[in-house]
């Protein structure tokens, strides 16, 4: 039986957090004695004193009766002081173990390692451990998937810097930098205020002068709003650079290492038998320069927040069939045989063109009723219209290339959901559902939506629109056939 | 194959867990809000009622109902009070399981197994303590891929 690493007293301590109230609350009730509050404070302090000492004892106590023990079958963590915990992992059914190595835990010698399963809640680990460096050697030596075969024929990929950049740059996403800024910067509480309110002033400084020296028409707000997003796509790309930098994905008998990042390097070891699915992912520059990133469906790989299940970073198509080859996928990006009906247009093309008629229509509305905001508006109208003049195009591709293939062993879907086009290879066990929506007007034209179902941990589909209803049924006649 | 119940200790815990909390909520209820009987009385009546048919209805059917069938392939788990429920699920689709074993447990029978299995999970409750550790060995045995010749 071993226990964690001790740095997790400092994690179970902060549970009972909530005891600092007793010292606040005499705070506030000694600031109204002003005359000798000072005196009284430190008169009291062995009360602070012993509540901190109740806290860190509290973590000390939950630590102490925290233990892990590995079997020769299953890896086991038991907890709690009154009621026992008991988690049971057998190795068989690891599907991916993940070894973290953050920057402020290394110089403590610790690494979280997660162990995952194909069950239990989604973006969350079954079970999580903080443990020592020299722990984590001899547990990667008992668990099958994470054990080393130094002497074994290995396969590596490691691409090349520029391709981390590329993908960096065009996976960072303003909206992900902003949650990440915003994450950063609330969680410090008042210093994060300050720092908030300067440089905010400053910004808008800095935004009224931009506008006065270039004497645009945009008003300083909408300066504001572009530098706030060019700032946050940057946080974002450079977050991403620190995460993927260093990628390297190796293949040895029985298990995928995936090892990424500076700073926080992270280390999974996935099993591929456990993988659901691969998904081809571009984004429209991508769908251009014929490049795409392979990412797999896996529990406990690419779960968390802000995290791309990315297996291989960018590669053309040649490439990721061959690299699919040579981690034994045998599964390959292969020609649709049941294509999309070109007649689609509305199904595709039809949520952007509404919205690229309605939002100078509205823009203009409000401009005619409020003629002062009318450089707000127009800037509004002109920055509203890229997004969905950007998705026209990317459904616009979408309507061409979609469709789908299932062959006797594997299937291949391809769809495109918001602004990204997926291929997902899977083998035809991994596909449990097939759905077919038609709505009235679809039933008229012999038109459906298909909704494929893998297995994976969240029941999430990948939507086709615009299936001829006799392709549907093909399809689904195909795949009740597999399964008779 | 092996037929396991609901321990009776852990019933008439509950049963007279439930009839303190309800005696201890009116009470309460006549010292806070003795200023408005009206609302005291309702609130009153509504305890005694869901508390007596918890306690003298709802948990004896529930318990009486509750059953887990355990055999080399399956688990099947039958419970309910308005409806009846069955749930079966495949032994080897058992992903992981955690256990949970509250203090006096050989008395109180409060012990519990959730099994999280591919696509769903199964709570197993109110085991006996012999019963509780006699399913965790034979969880055990089916991780390393052994048979438990104890239990059938």
């Amino acid at each position: 039986m071993y226990h964690e690493h001790p740095l997790r007293i400092i994690r179970y301590a902060s549970k009972n957090i909530w005891l600092l109230i007793f010292p606040l609350l005499r705070g506030i009730r000694s600031i109204r004695l002003d005359f000798d509050a000072l005196y009284v404070w430190l008169k009291g302090a062995w009360f602070d004193l012993l509540i901190i000492i109740a806290i860190i004892g509290f973590g000390y106590i939950k630590w102490y009766f925290t233990e892990f023990e590995i079997t020769s079958s299953e890896i086991i963590r038991r907890s709690g002081i009154i009621i026992k915990h008991k988690v049971s992992i057998p190795f068989k059914n690891i599907s991916a173990v993940t070894a973290e190595h953050s920057f402020y835990l290394r110089p403590f010698y610790a690494v979280r390692l997660n162990l995952d399963t194909r069950a239990g809640a989604f973006s969350k680990s079954d079970m999580s451990l903080l443990v020592r460096r020299s722990d984590l050697r001899w547990i990667s030596k008992a668990i099958p998937q994470s054990e080393h075969h130094s002497g074994k024929k290995s396969l590596v990929i490691q691409p090349k810097w520029f391709a981390i950049v590329f993908f960096s740059l065009v996976f960072s996403s303003s909206l992900s930098g902003v949650v990440y800024l915003a994450a950063l910067l609330f969680q410090s509480g008042r210093f994060a205020h300050e720092i908030i309110e300067q440089e905010m002033g400053d910004m808008i400084k800095f935004a009224n002068t931009v506008s006065a020296k270039f004497t645009l028409s945009i008003p300083p707000a909408a300066v504001l709003l572009g530098i706030l997003i060019i700032v946050a796509w940057l946080f974002s790309f450079i977050s991403n650079m620190f995460r993927y930098a260093g990628f390297k994905m190796k293949k040895e008998s029985g298990t995928l290492k995936v090892r990424m990042g500076v700073g926080t390097v992270r280390q999974y070891h996935i099993v591929p038998p456990k993988i659901n699915y691969v998904d081809l992912r571009q984004n429209l520059v991508m769908k251009l320069f014929k490049t795409s990133s392979v990412n797999i469906s896996c529990s406990g790989y690419g779960n968390e927040k802000n995290e791309l299940p990315v297996l291989l970073p960018i590669l053309n198509r040649r490439q990721a069939n061959r690299a699919l080859d040579l981690i034994g996928f045998r599964k390959y990006v292969v020609k649709r045989k049941s294509r999309v009906s070109k007649q689609a247009v509305i199904s595709y093309l039809g949520l952007p063109s509404l919205a690229a008629f309605l939002i100078p229509v509205v823009s203009d509305i409000i401009v005619y009723f409020y003629p002062t905001l009318k450089d707000l508006f127009y800037f509004i109208k002109f920055m509203g219209e890229i997004p969905v003049i950007w998705m026209f195009v990317v459904k616009t591709i979408a309507l061409m290339t979609s469709g789908v293939t299932i062959e006797d062993d594997f299937c291949c879907l391809r769809y495109s959901r918001f602004y990204a086009f997926h291929t997902i290879l899977a083998d035809n066990d991994k596909l449990v559902k097939i759905q077919i929506v038609q709505d009235p007007i679809g039933e008229k034209i012999g038109r459906c939506r298909m909704d494929f179902y893998f297995s994976s941990e969240s029941s999430k589909s990948k939507k086709l629109k615009g299936v001829k209803i006799e392709d549907a049924l093909k399809i689904i006649e195909h795949f009740g056939f597999l399964y008779k | 194959m092996k037929i396991y119940t609901a321990d009776k200790n852990c019933l008439n815990i509950l049963r007279v867990s439930v009839l303190v909390l309800t005696f201890v909520l009116i009470v309460l209820c006549g010292e806070v809000l003795s200023f408005i009987p009206i609302i005291m009385i309702v609130l009153s009546v509504i305890f005694a009622v869901v508390g007596f048919f918890t306690a003298i209805v709802y948990l004896p059917v529930y318990f009486r109902k509750l059953s887990y069938t355990i055999s080399d392939n399956k688990i099947i788990k039958k419970s309910g009070f308005f409806f009846y429920k069955t749930q079966m699920m495949q032994i080897k689709t058992i992903q992981f399981s955690t256990t949970v074993s509250t203090p006096f447990s050989k008395i109180t029978g409060l012990n519990f197994i959730f099994l999280y299995a591919y696509g769903g999970m199964m709570t197993v409750l109110f085991l006996d303590r012999h019963d509780f550790d006699e399913i965790d060995r034979r969880l055990k045995s089916v991780y390393a891929g052994k048979e438990d010749k104890s239990v059938s």
